[in-house]
This record gives C-alpha cells, sequence and structure tokens, in this order.
C-alpha cells in the first residue's frame, strides 16, 4: 500500500469516528422505555407512597416567585398561600420540585450519553418568531389547564392511571380528544 | 421479539390478576387500621403552648363531627366540615395539630397531609379524650403531698383557661360530651378505601 | 409477611432523605423520557396527526408496568396499596381541564415533564413552554377566587374504578391490561398503514 492510500484511510476513518459521534443514537424501543418508566413509577409508590409530578413542582416555583417579588400579595393569596412555607427546604423544598429538576438533569445525561444533546427550536418550519409564540401560547394554556385537572399527564396520566384513579382517567380521555381536536390548526408547524 | 416476550408477560400477569382474590389490604379490618408511624403531640404541652403564645403559629384542626366541634372545641380549632383533610389547604407555615375523639381518623389525616408535603404536622396523643383527662378535668389524687398540690393549682388555673372544670378526686368528668361513637369512621360508609385513599 | 412499604409512611424515610429520593427519582424518569424520544416536540405533536404513535405507546406501557407492579406486590402483601395517595376527583373541572390541556399540548409541543426534557438538551421552545406553563399558572393563581366554585364543582372524593363498579380490583386490572395490549396491536397497525413515517433523532 502506497503512503498516500495509507493516508486517505486513515482520513476516511477519522472522518467516520466523527460522523459517529456526531451521528445521534436512535430511540430505544418505546415498550422498553415504557416499562422503565413504569418500574421508576412503582419506586416512587414504593419509597414515597405517592407518584410522580411534574406540574406541581412548577406551581411552587411560581409561588416562590410571587413570594419574591410581593411577599404580601402571596401571603394573602387563596391559591399560592398553602404552597408557601416552612418545608424542610423552603417554598422551593418540596419532592416535586426535586423531582422537576431531577427530570432536567436525567433528561441531560440520556441525550449526552445517546449524542443527541443539540440546540434549536423544534418546529421552526413556520418561523421561529411565530413557533416561539405558539409556544408560549400552548404553554399558557396548558399551565392554566394543569391547576383546573390538578395535574399533568405525569402525575395525573401516568401516576392516576396506575391508581385506576377515576378523575385521573377522565383526565386522560379528554386531553386526547382536545389534542385531535386542535391538532388541525397547528398542522404547519409539525408536519 | 422483546415486544412480544412484555406483551405475553402483561398478558399472563393481567390474566391472573382477574383470578386473584381479594388482596388482604383491601379487607375493610386492615384497610381502616391506624397508620404504624405518626407523629404526636401530648395534651398537656398543647395546653402549655395556646396558654402562653396564644393559637399564633398554630393551626389546630378538629376532626370530629360538625355537633361534637360546636358543643365544644379546644379553642382557636377550626372545623373542616364534611370536606377530606387531605384536600384542606391549611396554611403551610404553621404547625398543624389534628384531633378527633381518640387517634383513628386524626392518624390517617396526618397521613395524608404529610404525603402532601406539609412538614411540620402532629396528633393531639390520645385525641379530645386525653385532653379531657390531662387538661379539662385533671384530678386531684387523694393524700398528695404539697409539691403536688402546687402543681395542681397551676393545673386548675388551666383547666379554667380551657373552659373545663376540675375535679377534686378521680371520677368521670361531666361537663364535656363524651364522644359519640357514631363519627369516629368517617369514610366507613363510602367504601373500604385506607387513608391515602387507593384501593386495591 | 409485614407489610413495609411505603417506606415514607412506614417511617423508613424522612422527609430529608425524601427529598434525595425525589431527585433520584426524577433523573429517572427524565432519563427514560429522553430514551424514548419524549424530548422531542415533533415526536410528541406526531401522535395526534397518528404518523407515531409512541407517547401513546410509552404512557401506557408504563402505565400498564406499574399497575401490574403495584397490584402483585399488594397481592404479594409487600405494599400497603391503601397508603398510596390517591388525588381526589372533580369530574366536570378535570375533563375541561384535559380538554385545554391536550389542546395547549399540540399548540406547545410538549407536556410539563418532555418540556423540562427538551429545555435540558437544548430546545428553545421547549423552554418557552414552560415559560408560558408559569404564566397560565400564575394566571389561574391570581383568578382563583372567582374560579374556585367551578373548580372544586362535581366532587366525587379519592375514588378508584373497582370502588366505583364495586368489583374486585383484579377484574380492572384484567381489563386494563387487556385494552392496553389491544391498543398496543392497534398502535402498531396504524403506524404501518401510514408508511412508519416515525420520527427519528436529528
Amino acid at each position: 500500500m502506497t503512503t498516500a492510500a495509507i493516508t486517505e484511510v486513515d482520513q476516511a476513518t477519522t472522518r467516520i469516528a466523527v460522523q459517529q459521534r456526531r451521528a445521534p443514537a436512535p430511540y430505544m424501543n418505546p415498550y422498553l422505555a415504557g416499562v422503565g418508566l413504569g418500574l421508576v413509577l412503582l419506586t416512587a409508590f414504593i419509597t414515597m407512597g405517592h407518584g410522580l409530578g411534574a406540574s406541581g413542582g412548577v406551581v411552587s416555583i411560581v409561588g416562590a416567585g410571587v413570594q419574591t417579588v410581593a411577599p404580601g400579595h402571596a401571603a394573602n393569596s387563596e391559591f399560592f398561600r398553602p404552597y408557601l412555607g416552612t418545608t424542610p427546604g423552603g417554598t422551593l423544598g418540596t419532592w416535586l420540585v426535586l423531582e422537576l429538576a431531577g427530570i432536567f438533569i436525567g433528561g441531560f445525561v440520556s441525550a449526552l450519553l445517546a449524542g443527541r444533546l443539540k440546540r434549536g427550536i423544534t418546529g421552526r418550519q413556520i418561523g421561529a418568531s411565530p413557533r416561539l409564540l405558539t409556544a408560549v401560547a400552548g404553554g399558557a394554556v396548558m399551565g392554566f389547564a394543569t391547576r383546573l385537572a390538578r395535574g399533568c399527564t405525569s402525575g395525573q396520566g401516568l401516576t392516576g392511571g396506575a391508581l385506576l384513579n377515576v378523575g385521573s382517567w377522565a383526565f386522560m380521555l379528554a386531553l386526547f380528544a382536545g389534542a385531535y381536536l386542535v391538532a388541525g390548526l397547528v398542522r404547519r408547524q409539525w408536519t | 421479539m422483546i415486544n412480544r416476550m412484555l406483551g405475553l408477560t402483561a398478558l399472563v400477569l393481567g390474566g391472573a390478576a382477574v383470578l386473584a382474590p381479594a388482596s388482604r389490604v383491601t379487607d375493610p379490618a386492615t384497610a381502616e387500621s391506624i397508620p404504624a408511624h405518626h407523629d404526636a403531640i401530648e395534651a398537656e404541652s398543647l395546653a402549655a403552648r395556646i396558654m402562653e403564645n396564644g393559637t399564633a403559629g398554630l393551626t389546630l384542626v378538629d376532626l370530629r363531627s360538625q355537633s361534637a366541634f360546636e358543643s365544644y372545641h379546644i379553642p382557636g380549632a377550626m372545623w373542616l366540615g364534611a370536606a377530606d383533610p387531605g384536600q384542606a389547604r391549611l396554611p403551610v407555615a404553621t404547625i398543624v395539630v389534628l384531633y378527633d375523639e381518640a387517634e383513628e381518623s386524626a392518624a390517617r389525616a396526618w397521613l395524608l397531609l404529610k404525603a402532601q408535603g406539609y412538614s411540620r404536622v402532629y396528633v393531639l396523643a390520645g385525641g379530645l379524650a386525653a385532653w379531657d383527662e390531662q387538661v379539662l378535668h385533671p384530678s386531684l389524687p387523694p393524700g398528695m403531698s404539697h409539691r403536688a398540690e402546687e402543681e395542681f393549682a397551676a393545673r386548675l388555673e388551666r383547666s379554667r383557661f380551657f373552659g373545663g372544670s376540675p375535679v377534686p378526686a378521680p371520677s368521670r368528668p361531666i361537663s364535656v360530651p363524651r364522644p359519640r361513637p357514631d363519627s369516629t369512621r368517617r369514610d366507613k360508609e363510602s367504601f373500604d378505601i385506607g387513608p391515602g385513599g387507593c384501593f386495591y | 409477611m409485614d407489610l413495609t412499604a411505603p417506606f415514607y409512611q412506614a417511617g423508613v424515610l424522612g422527609p430529608r432523605s425524601g427529598l434525595v429520593v425525589a431527585m433520584l427519582i426524577g433523573a429517572a424518569f427524565g432519563f427514560f423520557l429522553e430514551r424514548a424520544g419524549l424530548g422531542n416536540g415533533r415526536k410528541l405533536a406526531s401522535q395526534f396527526y397518528l404518523n407515531d404513535l409512541t407517547v401513546f405507546k410509552v404512557m401506557f406501557s408504563a402505565i400498564l408496568t406499574a399497575l401490574l407492579g403495584l397490584f402483585w406486590l399488594g397481592q404479594a402483601g409487600v405494599l400497603d396499596v391503601s397508603l398510596i395517595l390517591l388525588s381526589p376527583t372533580y369530574l366536570v373541572p378535570q375533563v375541561i381541564g384535559g380538554l385545554l390541556f391536550g389542546a395547549g399540548f399540540v399548540i406547545g409541543g410538549y407536556c410539563p415533564g418532555t418540556s423540562c426534557v427538551a429545555a435540558a438538551t437544548g430546545k428553545l421552545d421547549a423552554l418557552v413552554v414552560f415559560a408560558g406553563m408559569m404564566a397560565g399558572i400564575l394566571l389561574y393563581g391570581e383568578i382563583y377566587p372567582a374560579i374556585r366554585p367551578f373548580a372544586e364543582s362535581t366532587s366525587m372524593g379519592r375514588i378508584s374504578f373497582p370502588a366505583l363498579l364495586s368489583v374486585r380490583p383484579g377484574i380492572v386490572v384484567g381489563i386494563v391490561t387487556l385494552l392496553a395490549l389491544g391498543g398496543f396491536a392497534l398502535a402498531g397497525r396504524i403506524e404501518k398503514s401510514r408508511g412508519n413515517r416515525l420520527v427519528q433523532p436529528e
């Protein structure tokens, strides 16, 4: 083999290696991931006696924010008052807030290991600014809805689903119905 | 392949569940048992605290029936109505003290509140029955020493503070209506749910 | 055998160690959400265009796993299921909440948990969804006195299907198992009929 050929092979191998490092790993089998999530949920039941949640932690964060900006207003708020106070770590030291922080960390680690960390905006084919507008609007409607429903896909969907909770199953059916009804309006963003 | 194995496992476990006998935790006798662990506060220390500072920083929750609450409650206590104590929005920043006639429904409410993240929740040890005996109607044992008499004087003061009537010798207190048994088991008629409310 | 779990209720776990456990559990939760691809807004939204039914598959296999686990641990006498917190049902507010939630989900592209995962992996829009969610919760908190009578209407207490239907829990567990497995088979056929347009990582 000539030196040139060796160099060429060398370069090709380097390129493949770089590509392999950059190419994101495929997603896990959804059923296996589901079983994994189910076992995490089961662990939560066994250790803490209650299931998972995500939106509940956000309420504590918002409550802490209101408390910082307007302490008097927070103390008088019928809604936020019960969330403020003296759990071992203050308003933010609750299970749900720490669990939320954990979700953030776990998601980051998984994406890091799989080469799926990538900055960007999803659904930006409608333009970045319109997309951020739909994001904030969708988020606001959803946030409002979590309080009416007393939970989200984690707290009602997964947790209440596994506990055969009547309200949770009603919530889940309504969730899918609502999403399928509205999906047509934002089709351009996603397909 | 993996999917089939998972599906088959689920089918076997789910099918067997249909045939499984009702589990023992759904047995009303066990499901209604008092949780093994809860934090309690003694009637005398609660009384001392209220006499010193009033109910500031305290949330006293009366879990008995409305008629029992109306005929007597610890001063400053609140009655939750028919509401599930686990759903009540109590001020988190205070020490919550729960009481009922004995300890049963208070212990269950303790569990519900703890599970919701309330950190300082206590059950009145022995319930209102203990409060009744130790605070409202302290009795004067016959033939007691001088020092005990002095202590008893303090107890008399405390008893009057809370509207009770001390009795000079061990006997049945009379002025406070005794708990009626019908109001102890609050959720019995609804279903045999445990303190967490989960049923299966 | 003595019932020893839930550990927190049994006093094995204190409030502080409970917080550490909560964080670890959250991390495992976030990990599996990302593994499944649920940190990708396009994959989540594809559920509602029937192109990629990963959301359904993951959600219901998780529910089924936890459901069967709870049932059989309870049967074995290891876990006192009656101590697990069941959140109370308010039927109409929860149905309205579900409809709004579904609408917000498909417009925003993420649900609360998955928005955290996606934000952690660098998606700006997910972070904006999270901010919007905080605004929505703030709004709810501000108008709460007005909305409270509705939010607390149609209260059914803490109730699960076995209690509602007065049947043995095992029967409901069996029915849910069959429904879920049937759903998985159907999901596979739908995806196939749409040409297996599954969303891949970018």
